[in-house]
């Protein structure tokens, strides 16, 4: 992510009107004012850390479900991917990430670095439990 | 034999009901005052692109499916 003029990217771009309502960054236009930025790293580019804000973290529990887990565990059976779980593991990191940066906000913060999700099987009954932590800091574009 | 048929006959519904699971977060369609951000992703389950985008209500990160 960069302070850059919007581009697409890659892929299929959206087409204007495409999203009747929504608002389309437009060409110079800043970053949503409540967006907060994710790194792995200790810094994020082009900005500089002016408060430390302390850790945060998110944290979910998730259940395969009773029927992706009965047919998740015959496909497990056969080598390579089990899609239902890939399924409940995807969700579960999108969930945790939300929380982290939920807490983030609760903080004060604009951005969280250091950040690293780990995971471990509760129960032994399918239950997953994943969190995403780091360091909430408030960041400001380099002049 | 009947409570045989009545114990698959519930286990048939729970099938049913937990085999349809909301996904996390997402939506079809951003609604009008979501914000866009550069985030994109590839869904690993179902292939498809998808973009953040971010409620200012709340400040809370939706997923919207992009193409």
């Amino acid at each position: 992510m960069s302070d850059q003029p919007f581009h697409p990217g890659p892929g299929q771009p959206p087409q204007q009107g495409q999203y009747p309502q929504a608002q389309y960054p437009q060409p110079g236009q800043a970053r949503p004012v409540l967006e907060v930025q994710v790194s792995t790293t200790f810094g994020i580019e082009g900005h500089r850390v002016v408060r430390q804000l302390g850790t945060c973290f998110g944290l979910v529990v998730r259940s395969v479900g009773f029927a992706k887990g009965f047919t998740g565990s015959f496909r497990a059976l056969k080598a390579g991917e089990v899609p239902q779980y890939t399924q409940v593991l995807e969700d579960a990191r999108r969930h945790a990430m939300d929380r982290m940066v939920q807490n983030c906000q609760v903080l004060g913060g604009n951005a969280v670095i250091g950040m690293r999700f780990d995971s471990s099987e509760i129960g032994g009954q399918g239950l997953t439990e994943i969190v995403a932590y780091g360091t909430a800091v408030h960041v400001q574009p380099l002049a | 034999m009947g409570i045989a048929l009545l114990v698959v006959a519930a286990l048939v519904v729970l099938f049913l009901i937990t085999w349809t699971v909301r996904r996390h977060g997402e939506a079809q369609l951003p609604a009008a005052d979501w914000q866009r951000t550069d985030e994109v992703f590839i869904d690993p389950t179902t292939n498809r692109r998808m973009r953040v985008w971010i409620d200012p209500q709340d400040g809370s990160r939706r997923y919207v499916p992009e193409g």
